[in-house]
């Protein structure tokens, strides 16, 4: 090689050595007061009665401020919002909201009661098509009005009294009402904003822009770039703006979890989404700032339960005992705790009862009760998303079931969209799936079981179980109330439509300089008092 | 000439008719929809969103609807971005995935030409086997392991680069790199069998015979014969570069088209995958068309065909 080409090569290679490490993005965001957070996907929409996933509600929360929120300190707990002061009043079954005066919008105007109103009735509309329209199926007639079934909104439980007094009249008893009101889809929309952008019943209206946008809460929408960042800056009008810390927060739609993870070791991120499950339990990867908070969600299996062989109780009851959940846990998910119930140990006050665990001996003799002639044992499908993750624990269950009872196991890998719909179809036989709880109470996860919820894809029927859960929505009692929904539980444990799985942690990585990040059972949190420290 | 380019574009619009029809049909009759999720969702909102999009209706008109829309060049609104229609969602991607493929086919052509001209020159010596053995490993690396490789070493350990995100000129390195490295290596290979072949020329012979400098011989007369094969491969090569780029899109989050096209297929985003497939279709057609063209100019006897 001549001998020039060499001195280019190695001046090159010194120049590029020279722009060694640079002071990191993420101490630089620190000193300007920037949080930099790693958020899992882009989102749909930033509307909130269109939004749907918890990546959207991440950014919705620093945007928009309801009428309870988040307690900035305990996020499974309810503070005050827009409103400061609320009345219940038991015979009436009705709540009276008293809303801050000083909330204004981003444009300056007051935040006011018939703000909430109208944003419920724009939610509920049949035109609308809202995403959690059940969160305000507690509401006198909230349900028929989203049926069609009456046409004039005033007869729903809503009322402005005043500019600052909001009056929400319950159609049953809604023991969780407050905990559904912290809800992303009770966020209010700016109605006169979308007033003067066209229909503000309409879905289209286009008024999710950074140049459109009003919001109420502690930031603002500066920048939409597509896949690429979407950056909040604090809300000079919101009514509590001394007490927020942050300047501005920076959210990243980063999918792919070890892009994630790169982009935290680089210093890009003060915080990721998730952390990617080969990096989990190693020792190493643990100093860097791993953090596994509990969190409202369950992995489960489920049974069609209308496929001839898989009505068999006794059969499903075999299939549950033989799996080793200690061991999916262990080996697989690599965090997480096994799953005794389908609600998941952590909420206040309720003890969900305990499901049998794995007894392969006992599973066999079930078994072997069920089809004394080894060989009319049914051959089942195993219909699970292609996702590496989820094969992982079908593959674990096949050889588990093949092992301890000689079952044989078709796994069939399916796109998910392809799975979802085969599932809503009932075209399956056994699957593997996860839920997540809206809010912080049992029947957020019950609720899914009954029989006539059209979510209920094990198409599981069982009376004395939605008797229990409306006892417990007509229960006056708190505990007494959890009783009941215990019971119901018992009822779903021992007659093994599901298999509860593995209670999930929310696993991710956080920079030592974030302050206030406190454990949040359902993922979501106000970043008013969210810090972080400079060096 | 001009009747030429008007009947080649007559039979443009057939071809990408067939392609609408047969990806909508396709699309359409897909297993799953765009609202099938994990989380069941309400029979009735299922209801509001088909009607709200118009997929209520029959498959036929809506056919028809969409390739009225079609004729105004409105290639629909996107179900998973809510709000945003594909006109705009492809310009806002395709100007990336274009610089992108732009600044893959610069580095491919860099680090490609020069290695296959060392190689060819000093055939048989460790100055051949060298690059080409990185050839061959860096057309069988694929760029989902080529990708975090680059970003585990330049951002994680040496912290030269970002190693998400396309905001800064230094955040367009690693991308164009782990594009482009695989292009190089097939460029290396093709420019190192041109040159050989040009190399053994008698003008070569003679160009020696003359006296003049081995270098001279070699970039001034072998090259210009050697460059052709590369030449001819430009464009296969710019095609694949700038819709083939979801992977490196994915792995460094370059807000391109690649992974609009990808994402619309696996989310059921009919009119994204189906604007999408047009877009590309149309590009592809054009450049064909371009090409057919260039070749009518150059070459007489096939104006008359």
């Amino acid at each position: 090689m001549p001998r020039y080409a060499i001195v280019s090569l190695l001046t090159l290679l010194l120049a590029m050595a020279s722009c060694s490490k640079r002071q990191s993005a993420t101490e630089r965001a620190a000193q300007e007061g920037v949080l930099l957070l790693g958020n899992g996907e882009e989102p749909s929409s930033l509307d909130p009665h269109i939004a749907t996933s918890v990546a959207e509600a991440h950014i919705l929360y620093s945007l928009f401020e309801g009428l309870v929120s988040p307690d900035p300190d305990n996020p499974n707990d309810i503070a005050p919002g827009v409103a400061s002061s609320w009345i219940y009043s038991p015979e009436e079954k009705s709540y009276r909201f008293t809303l801050r005066p000083d909330a204004r919008w981003s444009d300056g105007s007051p935040v006011t009661a018939d703000d909430f109103k109208r944003s419920v009735q724009r939610a509920l509309d049949p035109k609308f098509a809202t995403a959690y329209p059940e969160m305000f199926f507690d509401i006198r007639n909230a349900k028929d009005y989203y049926l069609g079934k009456i046409d004039s909104f005033e007869s729903v439980g809503l009322k402005a009294l005043s500019d600052h007094q909001l009056e929400i009249a319950l159609g049953n008893l809604a023991p969780n009402f407050l905990n559904k009101l912290k809800h992303f889809a009770w966020l209010p929309a700016p109605i006169r904003t979308l007033e003067s952008l066209g229909d503000w019943k309409s879905r289209s209206t286009r008024w999710t822009t950074p140049q459109t946008m009003v919001s109420n809460g502690p930031f603002i929408l500066e920048t939409w770039s597509p896949s690429s960042v979407i950056e909040v800056k604090r809300n000079a009008s919101y009514w509590d703006d001394q007490n927020v810390l942050l300047n501005k927060i920076r959210f990243f739609p980063y999918e792919n979890a070890q892009l994630e993870s790169r982009a935290f070791r680089s210093k890009q991120l003060h915080a990721t989404d998730k952390i990617p499950v080969e990096e989990l339990g190693d020792p190493l990867d643990e100093e860097a700032g791993q953090r596994f908070d509990p969190f409202l969600a369950t992995s489960y299996l489920i049974f069609n339960t209308s496929s001839p062989q898989l009505a068999n109780l006794e059969f499903r009851k075999a299939l549950a005992l033989a799996i080793d959940k200690e061991s999916l846990v262990a080996n697989i998910n690599r965090s997480g705790r096994a799953a005794s119930s389908f609600t998941p140990a952590g909420l206040a006050s309720y003890t969900p009862p305990v499901s049998s665990q794995y007894e392969p001996n006992e599973a066999r003799r079930v078994f072997e009760k069920t089809f004394p002639d080894g060989s009319a044992a049914p051959k089942l499908t195993f219909t699970v998303s292609n996702i590496p993750a989820s094969r992982a624990i079908a593959e674990a269950i096949q050889s588990m079931w093949s092992e301890t009872l000689g079952l044989e196991i078709e796994l069939l890998n399916m796109e998910a969209k392809s799975l979802f719909s085969s599932l809503t179809a009932g075209d399956f036989e056994v699957s593997y799936l996860l839920w997540s709880g809206d809010y912080e109470d049992p029947v957020s996860f019950l609720g899914l079981w009954s029989s006539r919820n059209s979510a209920n894809r094990a198409r599981w029927e069982n009376a004395s179980f939605d008797n229990l859960l409306e006892n417990a929505a007509a229960e006056n009692d708190p505990s007494a109330r959890l009783d009941l929904l215990s019971r119901a539980e018992s009822i779903l444990l021992e007659q093994t439509p599901i298999v509860p799985l593995i209670w999930r942690t929310k696993n991710f990585y956080l920079d030592s300089s974030v302050t206030n990040w406190p454990p949040a059972l359902l993922d979501m949190r106000s970043y008013k008092r969210v810090g972080l420290l400079t060096q | 000439m001009l009747r030429f380019i008007f009947n080649r574009l007559l039979q443009a619009i057939p071809t990408i008719w067939v392609i609408i029809t047969l990806t909508f049909f396709l699309i359409m009759n897909a297993p799953g929809n765009p609202f099938s999720q994990e989380r069941e969702m309400r029979e009735e909102t299922r209801q509001q969103l088909m009607e709200h999009y118009g997929l209520d209706k029959p498959l036929l008109v809506q056919y028809w609807t969409y390739l009225k829309r079609l004729a105004s060049f409105d290639l629909g609104p996107s179900f998973k971005q809510e709000g945003r229609s594909i006109n705009e969602i492809i310009a806002q991607g395709f100007p990336v995935s274009l610089e992108l493929g732009l600044l893959a086919l610069g580095v491919a052509l860099l680090v490609g030409v020069p290695a296959g001209v060392i190689a060819a020159a000093r055939q048989n010596t460790i100055l051949d086997y060298l690059p080409m053995s990185g050839a061959m490993i860096g057309i069988c690396m694929p760029t989902f392991v080529i990708g975090p490789i680059l970003g585990l070493v330049f951002g994680v350990w040496l912290g030269w680069f970002n190693v998400a995100g396309w905001f800064s000129w230094e955040d367009r390195v690693l991308p164009a790199f782990t594009l482009g490295l695989a292009y190089a290596a097939y460029i290396a290979r093709l420019t190192r069998a041109g040159m050989l072949e040009t190399l053994g020329l008698d003008y070569i012979r003679t160009a020696r015979a003359k006296g003049l400098r081995e270098k001279t011989v070699v970039l001034k007369h072998a090259l210009r014969g050697g460059i052709i094969p590369v030449i001819s491969y430009l464009g296969p090569a710019m095609a694949g570069l700038i819709s083939g780029s979801f992977v490196v899109e994915t792995v460094f989050q370059v807000p391109g088209l690649g992974r609009y096209f990808i994402d619309g297929a696996l989310n059921r985003d009919y009119f994204m995958i189906l604007g999408t497939t047009i877009f590309y279709a149309t590009l592809i057609v054009g450049a064909n068309l371009l090409v057919d063209i260039a070749h009518t100019l150059l070459d007489p006897k096939l104006r008359k065909a």
